[in-house]
């Protein structure tokens, strides 16, 4: 009948658009579920290398690590009044204390997750995979050192963190967690080489550096107080400075690590690619320039306005009076030949590799344009040298013009990073040398300065200390006064390695220097007088500049003198003077940061640092 | 394969012939007299019937022994009409006068006015047309109350405007109303508004709970046009116009700038090196002195430079259609090209429409849609025209030239230069091409009974070429390099997205008596696939931008993802008499998007009506109250739209690290999971009243409602120790309730017919409940979403003494700043303004949106004017548009009037550097604008030629109009800005501007 087949039409019309049952069961395509996600070699190397990649840190295609320095009086950044820690600004409230917390959570999570969803398949797992692993527990270490030494006492994982631990957990106090890291880094070390198969792969050499390095910290944080409070536990310091000490001379014999020859090759990018300069740097943050390029920021920002940089990072005097003369002697010993009308004279040659000072050479590439300027503080024109040497003036940018005053005279006092910013062969905005995170000197001086707390100053001490001075030709020290060699090893430590890694900011904590450190302003370039722009008229400053703008030390044996901490308020007003940096308000709470506000208004049950208020 | 057939099926649909016994010939008139074209016309009690031909004649067979015709015709009432005995008739229509008998689309069907219980808006394509604007979205602005609409953009190709029904309905899930064309989810912003019929908004949860899971932010129906029977009918409509942009600040000139820089280092105590300020005032002078020369001076007018003074835009459309009584056609073809204010930005779009209707049978018929639009979108190569009209407004006079003197491009910001980023930065291109096929085979196996079948296939791609070409650049005769310091780059990406849609239903309804009954029963499932890769490759050094003419390494990615619904609904109507209504209808969804168990929601609504006029009681005042209509329904709506796995918990790619200089793939899991999270829903109660007075001359409709979002999709942060990214919980609640009203008014004095519009609407938001959890203060308990909060101020400290006795920020406070108030006392120090004071500054969402809209025509001119406003807004300022010097801008003219000791009450504070003046710009009811506007949004002046001067050239009609858009604004707002606009921006205060247009056009027909 016409109905009934109408009818049947009709229902199957119903039918031929009825669903399947597993219509709604769509599972991520592109993406992977977690879940038995690390149980090969393939997916625990590609969880290892989004571990590494969560240490580059970055804040403006800048990993965080450059940054610390500029937190002490070695270094300054652009704006006044942002230095952390000088009561300038709220820490609890601060960008960078928030967003480095965030950032190194976000690293140890990333490191977890891999470690935790491999470990049910650890025994059936390739060396290769194992291998992998105790990378990325090096690289949890990492994090943790540096939650530790800015925050003392942190919430401490090592697996992921569960719904509970989302509600409420106490900070676990800072030597359990160094203790369980310290033995963590040994275990990883047995799964890997000295030096990488594949450079740039964490491998023992920083597996142990790391440990050394955490153990001379935590020995420093017992001798000399942590903290505001500053509570010290001298037995304890003993322990952790045995351990660092012992731990760096398996590296210096073990390891097969050496100086470079070459102090400037470990700053470029073509340098850090000779062999010397790979023996040399133990870990460093990976940059490129092949393939999709991986480029960052920091010549960006702190090479000089007229070659294309947005300068925002400055070295302070305070900094460059830290160097010796080339003789070894300080610049106010007698007999040391300092002329204060040629300040950057026969001094220290890691002087000049370190700071660009008044009348040098600047070389940059400013997109596609190789650039050699003379560095001129005093006029509104300077020279720019072609190949072949010829010079024509050019406007001085960060003397004169819109963006001057955010440029190193106005903004800065003078001074402009050289270290790290010696080279053309890449474009300013996008250079892709490493950034060194540890290298061999600084194991040297570990080791130095771990015997010399130890009172066991030997031969050992010395030609520690000689190795790192006599690669730049400066003299060796015969001294087996423990007073005068920890005043050595300290001021190598601010010399050799100044604003690689912030260590300095970190030895400022544990020397316990901040008081002193930041008693004084900062200080930079004599100020010229006379000058008449009508006539155009503009003196040298340094021609000036008269015999008594020598700074003094403090007294013979003062802590400021033994920790070489220069004074300039007998002629400051002559000086280019940043006012409002340092204004001598340190308070020993600065010791560790606080845990950010924002933390604490998700996670009331997080303790306050003493002194932030609870 | 299913489109296939459908295809087949439709290519052998043939015409039917009958027999016949005799001829009937007649014409149809309106009530003017004039012929109307395409009125049907059926003899009762047979199967046959015929329409009108252009001239409004028709011939009918006529079976013996039938004497009666049924003659209907859109907007008129179905007349009958005894033919006994005649051979030749003459019909004269009567039209609807009342809008209650009109038939209006509801959610899978139609519905007369008169019977709807829902809250629904309507507004014919026509209306839109009218407009002359790109964006359909932005046409539908101020027609109908309670629906948001905020144009926020003036950038062709995205100046769409954001659409809202009754507030926002999500925190976190999509919050933008689900738009149907023709029943198939598609961008209403480009659809050809010429192939608009109408556009239904459902409002409530009753008239929007038969779309379930997603409709929680209302439902927009467009329904396109169809062929009618009749002779083939062409239309040609064409419109120019010129765009200008409708506000813009004024930037200040270089000496201006430098003495401000210099004040306001003065004003900051700050020390200059010695000779610099020398230098600086000797600058000054000498800029006001001589012009420009662009070595030692620059003065450069970067704004006039950049941003042109107007854009065009321009469409053609053709229609045509028509048809048979069993094949019936309506195609469209429009092209429209919208220029930019700046080099390198327009947008072209060009949509084909085609619908056909075929009678296969008695009983089964075929409708068919087909469309396809491409769009091509020109951007520069380096930024967004957004990003760039801004650098031009707040680029420094004293960078550099536009072209310097040795004919490079000036250095401008570090190389950074708005002209050169327009016009010598490479090109972006996106084009979207989207095809869409749509059948639907009706069948009625019997009377009453309605089985239906559709399935529809879209496909929407995007293409994306960028090219970034570097430009070189120099700074006083000396090559600064090329900006940017990279190699041209080419990337090329591509998408595709496609969709299925199968879609089952059968509907059967009766009249007992009284009774009249409706049931609708459906199913429906759609899947979705995209798909999409990208490459990208740099250094071109033979300027040939293809990706195999790189040398650098190239990269790619590529990715898929999927999610599918599928889900049943139904709708049951009753009526007793036309006079008590009642319907209910539901909807049970399920969704990929969701784990196991959790997948599937049930959405009910129930409402109600009383048509209160058809009463006998009323009869004595039908004279004055027409029509009145009582409603209210009640009904449950759910929400899904937050990405496609939100419970799985992934490892993503793209963490990779470089190990010796070479890419080292690196995956990480980001994100923790949730895979107990379900539907968002929403519970809406609505009462309504629609009511019709003085023989229908005035009608109102009146509706007030209150909707409860609950379980919604919310991310309450969580410790940052934690490490991963927190993720979704079903744990917020939030309320809008609101009021909405229109009023309209018809009349006819001899040959003027004018009528009045207005309404008036108001929306409130609350979060209503948060679980106990924390979060910040956009989202705070008994506030609205998004509220603004901040300080109270009160002025500037007005001295030395007034600083150091008032509360203050910080101690950078001085005379002149910002000077606040302290809200809470219960602090330690009564003098520092913390956290704590801050207060509820206002919500950013308008209120007490209203319209007037004024209609009249005379003889053969028609006029519309259009007034759109809103009465309470509050918009928070920040960035360049308030803040000078902001990043090392430019100043604007109305930033020169700030705080000076003899000029306290200035509309800034006291001038300072930028790195000085934070505490004057934290967020403050200081920044908090009055957004408050009464705009003349559109004027219509139009005039048609007369029928008797078109006739000799067989034209059916000409008119001949001129409008306007935005044409006169009334506002409070920070001068130079739009209050409309939505202003962001890495900077604060980014705007594309939105645009006054005047617009020249000619619709013809034939």
């Amino acid at each position: 009948m016409n109905l009934i087949r109408k009818t049947i039409v009709g229902l199957a019309l119903v039918i031929g658009f009825g669903s399947c049952d597993d219509y709604l069961d769509k599972e991520p395509l592109s993406d992977y579920l977690s879940s038995n996600f690390y149980n090969n070699e393939a997916a625990i190397k590609q969880g290892a290398n989004g571990a590494y990649q969560g240490l580059y840190m970055e804040t403006s295609q800048l990993p965080f690590f450059t940054l610390y320095d500029m937190y002490t009086p070695m270094g300054i950044e652009r704006a006044d009044n942002s230095s952390i820690g000088v009561n300038n600004v709220v820490l609890e409230n601060n960008f960078m204390v928030e967003s480095q917390w965030a950032n190194f959570y976000k690293g140890v999570a990333r490191a977890n997750t891999v470690l935790e969803g491999s470990a049910p398949y650890i025994n059936s797992l390739s060396d290769k995979a194992k291998q992998y692993i105790a990378e990325v527990k090096v690289i949890r270490a990492t994090h943790y050192h540096y939650l530790t030494s800015l925050y003392g006492d942190v919430p401490f994982f090592t697996k992921s963190v569960t719904a509970e631990e989302q509600k409420a957990i106490a900070r676990t106090p800072w030597t359990e967690i160094v203790d369980y890291l310290l033995n963590d880094l040994e275990e990883a070390s047995a799964q890997l080489p000295w030096q990488a198969d594949e450079f740039g792969r964490i491998d023992r050499s920083y597996a142990l550096g790391l440990k050394a390095r955490m153990a001379l910290y935590a020995g420093s944080w017992c001798k000399e107080g942590f903290g505001e409070k500053g509570v010290k536990d001298p037995a304890k310091a003993a322990v952790y400075f045995d351990i660092a000490a012992q731990t760096a001379k398996r590296i210096m014999a073990e390891s097969g690590r050496a100086l470079d020859p070459n102090f400037d090759d470990l700053f470029t990018r073509a340098g850090q690619l000779t062999p010397a300069a790979k023996k040399e740097n133990i870990f460093a943050l990976a940059y490129s320039d092949q393939a999709s390029k991986k480029t960052h920021y920091q010549s960006f920002g702190e090479m000089a306005r007229t070659v294309g940089g947005q300068s925002g990072r400055f070295p302070t005097q305070l900094l460059v009076d830290t160097y010796e003369m080339a003789n070894g002697k300080r610049i106010d010993e007698p007999g040391s030949g300092y002329d204060p009308k040629k300040p950057f004279a026969n001094r220290d040659p890691r002087l000049k590799l370190t700071i660009y000072t008044h009348q040098d050479h600047i070389i940059a590439n400013s997109g596609g344009v190789k650039q050699n300027i003379l560095m001129e503080l005093y006029k509104p024109t300077t020279l720019s040298f072609d190949a072949a040497g010829n010079s024509t003036s050019i406007s001085n940018l960060d003397y004169t013009g819109s963006v001057a005053q955010y440029g190193y005279i106005q903004s800065g006092v003078g001074y402009l990073w050289r270290k790290y910013n010696y080279f053309n062969d890449e474009i300013v905005s996008e250079p892709s040398y490493n950034i060194l995170m540890m290298r061999y000197a600084e194991i040297l001086l570990i080791y130095a300065e771990a015997k010399i707390e130890l009172n066991q100053v030997d031969g050992t001490v010395l030609s520690a200390i000689n190795e790192v001075r006599s690669r730049v030709n400066m003299p060796g020290t015969t001294s087996s006064d423990p007073v005068r060699l920890r005043q050595l090893v300290r001021r190598e430590r601010k010399v050799e390695l100044a604003r690689e890694t912030g260590l300095h900011f970190f030895d400022m904590r544990r020397w316990r220097t901040g008081a002193l450190e930041n008693a004084e302003k900062t200080y930079g370039f004599p100020l010229a007088t006379g000058v008449n722009a009508a006539t155009n008229t503009y003196p040298d400053g340094y021609t000036q500049v008269t015999a008594d703008m020598v700074p003094t030390y403090g007294g013979a044996g003062s802590d400021r003198d033994l920790n070489d901490l220069a004074l300039y308020a007998a002629f400051g007003s002559k000086l280019r003077q940043r006012d409002a940096d340092r204004p001598n308000n340190w308070k020993d709470r600065y010791y560790l940061w606080p845990i950010p506000q924002t933390e604490r208004n998700k996670a009331p049950w997080l303790s306050q640092n003493d002194g932030y208020g609870q | 394969m299913k489109k296939m057939m459908f295809f087949l099926l439709f290519c052998l649909a043939s015409v039917a012939i009958q027999a016949q016994s005799r001829q009937l010939k007649g014409s149809v008139i309106d009530p003017d007299g004039m012929p109307l074209i395409g009125a049907n016309i059926a003899v009762e009690g047979s199967k046959e019937g015929v329409s009108t031909d252009f001239d409004g004649n028709f011939q009918i067979n006529v079976p013996a022994g039938k004497n009666a015709i049924k003659v209907s015709y859109m907007g008129h009432k179905d007349m009958t009409v005894d033919i006994t005995g005649k051979n030749t008739v003459k019909v004269q229509m009567e039209t609807v006068s009342n809008q209650m008998q009109e038939v209006v689309v509801v959610g899978y069907g139609t519905q007369k006015k008169e019977t709807v219980t829902g809250a629904l808006g309507i507004v014919k394509g026509a209306e839109l047309n009218k407009r002359a604007v790109a964006s359909l979205s932005t046409a539908l602005q101020g027609q109908i109350a309670g629906v948001t609409v905020q144009q926020t953009s003036g950038e062709p190709g995205s100046d769409g405007a954001n659409i809202r029904i009754r507030g926002i309905g999500s925190v976190n899930s999509n919050t933008f109303p689900l738009v149907l064309v023709d029943g198939i989810e598609m961008d209403m912003n480009q659809v050809d508004m010429n192939t608009v019929e109408s556009v239904s908004v459902l409002k409530d949860a009753a008239s929007a709970s038969i779309y379930g899971s997603r409709a929680s932010n209302g439902v927009i129906l467009i329904t396109t046009k169809r062929g009618k029977e009749g002779k083939m009918r062409l239309a040609f409509d064409s419109y120019t116009t010129i765009q200008t942009p409708v506000n813009m600040p004024k930037v200040v000139k270089a000496a201006d700038y430098l003495q401000s820089e210099l004040n306001a280092a003065d004003n900051a105590g700050l020390q200059q090196a010695p000779g610099v300020r020398e230098a600086k005032e000797q600058m000054i002078a000498d800029q006001r002195a001589y012009k420009p020369d662009n070595w030692n001076r620059y003065d450069t007018d970067w704004k006039d430079a950049t941003i042109k003074n107007s854009a065009l835009m321009n469409s053609n459309n053709v229609t045509l259609s028509g048809g048979s009584k069993d094949l019936k056609y309506f195609g469209a073809l429009t092209s429209l090209h919208q220029g930019g204010l700046i080099a390198n930005n327009n947008f072209k779009r060009m949509n084909v429409r085609l619908n056909t209707d075929a009678n296969i049978n008695s009983w089964l018929k075929l409708n068919n849609e087909f469309s396809y639009r491409t769009s091509t979108q020109v951007t520069p190569g380096i930024s967004s025209p957004k990003a760039i009209i801004n650098k031009a407004l707040y680029m420094l006079p004293t960078l550099s030239a536009v072209k310097e003197l040795d004919g490079n491009w000036g250095y401008g910001k570090n190389g950074d230069n708005p002209v050169a980023n327009a016009e010598a930065s490479g090109q972006n291109t996106m084009i979207r091409p989207e095809i869409l096929l749509n059948a639907t085979l009706i069948a009625t196996p019997v009377k009453d009974l309605e089985i239906l079948g559709q399935y529809s296939y879209r496909k929407t791609d995007a293409r994306a070429t960028y090219i970034m070409t570097p430009y070189a650049t120099s700074l006083k005769g000396l090559f600064q390099g090329y900006y940017p310091s990279k190699d041209a780059t080419v990337s090329e990406s591509y998408t595709e997205n496609v969709r299925n849609y199968f879609r089952a239903q059968a509907s059967y309804s009766k009249k007992f008596g009284e009774h009249e009954t409706k049931l609708m029963v459906g199913t429906q499932s759609e899947n979705n696939q995209a798909r999409d890769f990208s490459a990208a490759r740099n250094s071109f050094e033979l300027e040939r931008y293809y990706l195999s003419n790189g040398t650098g390494t190239p990269t790619v990615y590529g990715g898929a993802t999927e999610w599918s619904m599928s889900s049943f609904y139904g709708r049951f109507n009753y009526n007793y008499a036309g006079k008590y209504l009642f319907e209910t209808s539901g909807r049970y969804d399920g969704s990929s998007r969701f784990s196991d168990g959790l997948k599937w929601g049930f959405f009910p609504s129930f409402s109600a009506g009383w048509v209160v006029s058809k009463e006998k009681f009323m009869e004595p005042i039908l004279d004055y109250v027409s029509d009145f209509k009582l409603r209210a329904s009640v009904g449950t709506l759910g929400n899904q739209d937050i990405g496609n796995y939100p419970y799985a918990s992934t490892i993503d790619t793209g963490y990779s690290y470089w190990i010796d200089k070479q890419l080292a793939p690196g995956v990480a899991q980001t994100t923790l999971s949730n895979p107990n999270i379900t539907w968002e829903k929403s519970r809406q109660t609505n009462f309504g009243l629609d009511a019709t007075f003085f023989k229908r001359k005035l009608s109102a409709t009146l509706d007030y409602y209150i909707k409860d979002v609950y379980d919604m999709l919310m991310v309450y942060p969580v410790p940052y120790y934690v490490g991963l990214n927190a993720t979704y919980s079903n744990a917020g609640d939030m309320r809008n309730k609101g009021w909405e009203t229109s009023l309209s008014y018809k009349n006819k004095i001899g040959e003027f017919n004018y009528s009045i519009t207005a309404a008036l609407s108001n929306n409130e938001n609350e979060i209503t409940r948060l679980y106990g959890q924390y979060s910040d203060r956009s989202i705070t308990l008994g506030y609205p979403r998004g509220g603004i909060w901040g300080y109270k101020t009160d002025g500037y400290y007005v001295d030395a003494a007034d600083v150091a006795n008032s509360p203050k920020l910080s101690s950078s406070a001085k005379p002149g700043y910002v000077k606040y108030v302290k809200m809470d006392q219960s602090g330690s120090n009564p003098n520092q303004i913390t956290e704590s004071d801050k207060v509820y500054l206002g919500d950013p969402f308008p209120h007490y949106e209203y319209s007037l809209n004024l209609t009249a025509n005379y003889k053969n001119f028609d006029l519309t004017c259009f007034f759109q406003g809103v009465g309470e807004r509050k918009v928070l300022m920040s960035g360049i548009g308030v803040k000078p010097f902001a990043n090392g801008s430019n100043l604007f003219v109305h930033q020169l009037d700030s705080w000076t000791p003899d000029h306290q009450d200035a509309a800034y504070p006291i001038l300072v550097p930028e790195a000085n003046s934070a505490d004057n710009f934290v967020t403050s009811d200081k920044w908090v604008k009055n957004g408050a506007y009464l705009r003349l949004k559109n004027v219509v002046l139009g005039y048609s030629l007369p029928k008797s001067f078109l006739e000799k050239a067989h034209i059916d009609g000409l008119r001949l109009y001129v409008s306007g858009q935005n044409l006169w604004t009334l506002s409070h707002f920070v001068s130079g800005y739009d209050p409309e606009v939505n202003y962001g921006g890495s900077l604060g205060g980014e705007f594309y501007p939105i645009m006054q247009t005047i617009t020249f056009g000619a619709n013809l027909k034939f």
